[in-house]
């Protein structure tokens, strides 16, 4: 025990959260713009195993890891757009489709991977090239600071950033604005003159870099290879995340490092004699959480609504003495 | 008229498949240096050998009861995905039964069988009662608790199940069994076990359900229009609670099955996929349960033909997942659907039951409030 | 005073806006409007006034490009103009107020104003000017707002100045609210006015759909009548009284009246005690409602549409739970049973819509007809569903009410509207209910059908069933009711015993809440 306590409470152990978290946050930001543009993405798992899968494999042919992880997330955006092509021209039920994403993401890569390398387990034969890890001037002097702070992989870094881009982006540009008011009453916006279409395609696709970056950072970051599925189910932690956070970008980060958290705990226990066995269940916590939150989110708007109804009924009430609409009516 | 509507859907559905393995060719033709051989393979090599006809088999009977699960809640339009994880909760259920219960073969087998059924059953009942009483969104519910299960499926098999100093993940062999540690074989020298005459009686058992009882009738009625079944006095919460449960019933023998019967032990991962395989297979079927196990027998045959592909020409099995995306994609694709219907245009034609899925994470679509208190 | 119905007193000059000829036939055959005429001066308050369906609401949807005409013209300052779309509308200037709101409730008043034309500088929204831009019209205009605040929390008649401000943000120059009083309260409604004068004042021209004939005279200019779905005239308002819009407007011509014998009174079927109910958005739809009907009788429910009636059928129907009160069928209290319990209580129930509550469309014609009994006997035998009762249920109310298809495994959705109608019709009456509610139950269905409905509801009566029937047709209450209700914003306004006697005009005030009983109680 003692052992764990100590092994949690270290500077690795939280720069270690920052890592974990990082490919959960990407795609928790993609999937938070398009949930509150209205079309939810399930598909962020197979867009990220797409853009995994690329950005080693053109790194290596361009002998530039920039260019790899641009080719990444290109195709984890062409993906999107052909996921919001299918919903938004074709009809189709976007869960239903993004799984069909999924499934598709998870069999090309490995297809592709056997047909150029001949290995159906990873890239790691292949000479692939990685996104650097980044020390910060003047805080990575700082004790502490040093050990969280600098030091960390530039998409990390990018991760991090992103939050306040979402914020900057969702709250602050006529484009944030368009996305929430298409999310929140599409009939409305289109009467104010906004193309829902455009506005969720550009969601979607925007997903699709988020989640693209997010996919890139696992095959391109400490690891340097790829591995097939080496997703795990993160696109789907990602949409638990936004709903655990409120669907508000400070939030779902927050979410997302609660996940990273649980994550890096259980990584922690791993090698700790008898705690290991209960690694598998610490990294579910989340998951339980994201349920309650789910049940409460839903409580809460009933309330919500009740509390409006309440409130009306107040102001009827006080309303209703000076409301002689009728009775001075009579002829 | 009725006839009809069933000869167009089967039409529409020989076409979605015959575009999806088109394309499926046209990508062979590509990246395959022999070709005329990977297709071969791909289309015959499920029937080549009594081995691969008993794994296709093995494989539909999966199918079935994957299929039959999301079927139902299908039906119900719920957008239940947790069939995967209440697979793994039967499975380890089903494994534990099968380690510990006394008796013989056959009273540890149907034991075994049946507490994997309630398993889960209360399993889907969980995300069944958070959306009927709570309108928790069943899509995240229960993708959220696929992880939950497998989690707890790996915890219980390291640290109860597998042997000390054991080098793999895994259980003991169901010693109870004989041999071959499974259940008996129905036809010798295969893993074809009872487990596919349950797989069709349990397709049985669903048409039966929801076409000839009266809670069926009130689930499809939820599932077409939840306001007239509140409207007809119909308990729709209920409904739909129940519907998400005996789903979980029907995934949970699938799990039973794949322990039971062809690992012959708990393994430290028996499904892959097989839940997502089920959306597939009911989407093929229309929902319709009896249709399930055609559909399942075709599209495991893909997924072997696709296996003995892999192993014996340039083509990796990975195929099978591209055919199943393009086939998702095309059946749910409702320009298509209107495309057909344009081409008979004039004729009435009953509508088969509908798809849709609540639109955001955070959905209302929650099952209306009933005023009886 | 001639009230004739071409008569038109303006002059031809000056028209900012003018309709010739709008023919509007909708896909399910309804002519919702009948070369129609209608014109609008620069400069003026324009009311807009008719009964629920009788053309105001798709004559707008016509000048605000969300309907194409079949036939027409439509003319902007005296040039010919095609509006295919609310883009179109609002760069000619015209403006749209909905009766829903279409805001987005977590943003804030101005950047509800702004959206889809938003200031920016560099892509990002200049907030200081959507603020600037929202405070200058409000007060050049006098629609006072808080443009800092979240649109959620703002009070309705708030939310509405929003929606004038948002057509003005756009330019509109003609301003079309459509019964934008409907849910102000009194002291707003006064605001409203004033913002109107002084939009008025300003060179906008305002169009003003209503119903409350109070608001016509209050505000107006010049009003045109519409009547099933055509111009009855348009008139200076100060010409006109009161009592003579409504009559333009209810008209004199009354439906055949169905025939139909003396009532035979019977006891007291159901009684509902002190009804009140607020809907989730919070508008308080049911205020103290009481009502008993009796046995062999017809209780009618007239009123505008909105004004509770939806509510009331719903609360008597079981589907919701009112807030507070009390309903008895025979004397049992069927409060909170929910629907199965309502219904077994025998209270049968012909809802408004049809395809949103009485029908699964993608369920065939035998299936609807045993949503309420399917789980007793003989159709249900130990769970298991017995289709030969099933199918003769099917048949026998496919033959009783006339319903016309070639096999009642067919889909609902391949009948049409009518005989939608006549199968909600059949399996509520084929329970044989002590109580029927029967909403709107001939909106939208064709002469046959509707005169086959209404010899069903007669028949219901004399067999001993109370019937109450709620209609916006006031022809249909009229000449169907034997005794008939008013509602009039949530509360029962007036009751008539002598239905033969009143006169539509009559009616009108109470509909409109022009006049009110003292002392409303409707179980004498």
């Amino acid at each position: 025990m003692q052992e764990a306590l100590k092994a949690i409470f270290t500077f690795t152990f939280i720069a270690s959260v920052f890592r974990i978290t990082t490919p959960i946050l990407l795609p928790a930001l993609g999937g938070l713009l398009t949930d509150l543009g209205g079309s939810i993405n399930v598909a962020l798992e197979g867009m990220m195993l797409l853009a995994a899968f690329t950005g080693p494999l053109v790194s290596n042919r361009a002998h530039s890891g920039f260019v790899g992880m641009l080719a990444g997330v290109l195709v984890a955006m062409l993906s999107a757009a052909l996921l919001a092509f299918v919903h938004l021209n074709l009809g189709a039920d976007i869960v239903l489709a993004g799984l069909a994403l999924n499934i598709f993401a998870s069999g090309a890569t490995v297809f592709l991977l056997f047909k150029i390398l001949h290995d159906k387990g990873s890239t790691s034969t292949l000479d692939t090239k990685k996104l650097p890890f980044w020390d910060i001037p003047l805080l990575d002097r700082i004790p502490g600071v040093r050990q969280i702070i600098s030091g960390q992989h530039v998409l990390t870094y990018t991760a991090f950033v992103m939050i306040f881009v979402v914020a900057f982006y969702l709250y602050r540009t006529k484009w944030g604005l368009r996305l929430r008011a298409v999310g929140e009453n599409a009939e409305a916006a289109a009467t104010a003159g906004i193309s829902v279409v455009r506005t969720r395609y550009s969601a979607l696709i925007l997903s699709g870099l988020l989640a693209g970056l997010g996919g890139v950072f696992l095959s391109m970051g400490q690891n340097g290879q790829f591995v097939r599925d080496m997703t795990a189910g993160r696109g789907f932690i990602a949409l638990g995340a936004v709903l655990l956070g409120g669907r508000t970008p400070y939030g779902t980060a927050l979410a997302a490092l609660l996940f990273g958290a649980a994550d890096a705990l259980a990584n922690q226990l791993k090698p700790v004699g008898a705690l290991q066995d209960y690694a598998q269940l610490v990294s579910v916590i989340p998951n339980v959480i994201t349920i309650v939150a789910l049940v409460v989110y839903a409580q809460r708007r009933k309330s919500q609504q009740a509390s409006r109804a309440r409130h009306y009924r107040e102001q009827q009430a006080l309303a209703e003495p000076t409301a002689p609409l009728l009775s001075t009516e009579g002829d | 008229m009725r006839q009809r509507a069933v000869l167009l859907e089967v039409a529409r559905v020989v076409m979605i498949v015959a575009i999806a393995l088109a394309i499926s060719f046209l990508v062979i033709l590509v990246v395959s240096k022999q070709p005329s051989e990977a297709f071969k393979q791909f289309v015959t090599g499920a029937a080549g050998s009594r081995n691969r006809v008993s794994n296709w088999l093995v494989q539909a009977t999966t199918m079935t009861f994957t299929g039959l699960a999301v079927a139902l809640v299908f039906q119900a339009r719920q957008f239940s995905l947790g069939a995967e994880g209440q697979l793994y909760l039967g499975a380890l259920m089903a494994g534990v039964m099968a380690l510990h219960t006394p008796g013989n073969a056959v009273i540890v087998a149907t034991v075994a069988i049946i507490v994997a059924i309630i398993t889960g059953f209360l399993f889907g009942l969980i995300p069944g009662y958070l959306k009927a009483y709570f309108g928790a969104n069943e899509i995240v519910s229960t993708l959220m608790l696929n992880a939950i299960a497998t989690a707890v499926y790996a915890f219980v098999l390291v640290q109860f199940l597998k042997p000390p100093r054991a080098g793999t993940n895994e259980s003991k062999p169901f010693a109870i069994f004989g041999d071959t540690n499974r259940l008996h074989p129905l036809i010798a020298d295969t893993q074809i076990s009872v487990t596919a005459l349950l797989a069709i009686a349990a397709a049985i058992f669903v048409h039966v359900l929801l076409y000839r009882t009266t809670f069926g009738y009130g689930l499809r009625m939820s599932g077409f229009n939840l306001r007239f079944a509140e409207y007809g006095g119909v308990n729709t919460r209920r409904t739909v609670m129940l519907a998400m449960a005996i789903s979980g019933g029907i995934a949970g023998i699938a799990g039973a099955g794949l322990v039971l019967g062809t690992f012959g032990r708990v393994n430290a991962a028996p499904s892959a996929g097989y839940g997502f395989d089920g959306i597939v297979v009911a989407l093929l079927a229309r929902n319709f349960p009896l249709a399930v196990i055609p559909a399942a027998l075709f599209y495991s045959y893909l997924r072997v033909g696709a296996d003995v592909m892999g192993q014996n020409t340039d083509v990796p099995f990975e195929m099978a997942n591209v055919i199943q995306a393009i086939i998702i994609l095309l059946i749910t694709a409702e320009a298509l659907t209107r495309w057909l219907r344009r081409r008979r245009s004039g004729e009435d034609e009953p509508e088969l039951p509908p798809m849709s899925a609540p639109e955001t994470i955070t959905s209302t679509a929650t099952v209306p409030t009933e005023a009886a208190g | 005073m001639s009230l004739s119905p071409q008569s038109s007193v303006l002059s031809p000059q000056s028209f900012v806006l003018e309709a010739r000829g709008i023919t509007k036939r909708y896909p399910n055959g309804v002519l919702a409007n009948d070369h129609v005429d209608f014109r609008v001066l620069k400069g003026e308050i324009h009311a807009l006034v008719g009964e629920n369906g009788a053309g105001k609401t798709t004559l707008m949807k016509a000048l605000y490009g969300l309907e194409q005409p079949d036939s027409g013209q439509i003319l902007l300052d005296g040039q010919p103009t095609t509006i295919p779309n609310p883009d179109a509308a609002i760069r000619h200037g015209i403006g749209m107020v909905h009766q829903h709101f279409m805001l987005i409730p977590s943003l804030t008043i101005a950047e509800n104003i702004i959206l889809g034309r938003e200031p920016t500088k560099r892509g990002v929204i200049a907030e200081d000017d959507a603020v600037r831009i929202a405070r200058t019209l409000s007060d050049q205009y006098g629609l006072h707002v808080d443009p800092q605040a979240r649109v959620d929390v703002i009070p309705v008649g708030e939310r509405q100045r929003v929606e004038i401000l948002k057509t003005l943000y756009r330019g509109a120059e003609i301003l079309i609210l459509d019964e934008p009083t409907a849910v102000l309260t009194p002291q707003e409604t006064n605001d409203l006015f004033r913002a109107v004068r002084s939009l008025v004042a300003q060179g906008k021209t305002v169009i003003f759909i209503t119903h409350k004939l109070r608001e016509v005279k209050e505000i107006s200019d010049n009003v045109t009548v519409m009547r099933r779905g055509k111009v009855v005239g348009t008139v200076r308002t100060a010409d006109v009284t009161r009592e003579e819009i409504a009559r333009m407007m209810v008209g004199r011509e009354v439906l055949d009246r169905t025939r139909k014998g003396a009532a035979a009174r019977g006891p007291l079927v159901l009684e509902a005690t002190n009804l009140n109910y607020v809907t989730p958005d919070g508008k308080r739809a049911l205020a103290d409602v009481s009502l008993a009907a009796y046995s062999g009788e017809i209780l009618g429910i007239a009123g505008v549409e909105g004004n509770g009636q939806t509510e009331l059928i719903e609360v008597l129907a079981g589907l919701t739970l009112p807030a507070a009160g009390k309903i008895a069928v025979n004397g049992k209290n069927v409060t909170g049973l929910g629907a199965r319990g309502t219904r077994e209580a025998g209270v049968s129930h012909i809802p408004e819509d049809r395809l949103e509550l009485g029908l699964a469309a993608d369920a065939s014609i035998e299936e609807n007809l045993i949503i309420d009994r399917y789980y007793r006997a003989p159709y249900s035998r130990g769970g298991f569903l017995n289709f030969r009762a099933e199918a003769e249920n099917a048949r026998r109310a496919i033959a009783d009410f006339d319903v016309r298809t070639p096999d009642a495994k067919m889909t609902a959705r391949s009948l049409s509207g009518g005989n939608m109608q006549k199968l909600v019709v059949a399996r509520e009456l084929s329970a044989h209910p002590n109580v029927l509610l029967a909403a709107q139950p001939t909106r939208g269905i064709d002469i046959g059908a509707t005169e086959l409905v209404h010899r069903q509801l007669v028949a219901a009566r004399d067999a001993g069933t109370a019937v109450i029937l709620v209609s916006a047709d006031l022809g249909e209450v009229m000449a169907l009711s034997d005794r008939l209700a008013v509602m009039y914003n949530g509360e029962i306004v007036a009751l008539i015993t002598d239905v033969p006697s009143v006169t539509e005009e009559e009616l009108g005030y109470y509909m409109l809440g022009v006049k009110r009983q003292e002392a409303v109680t409707s179980n004498e």
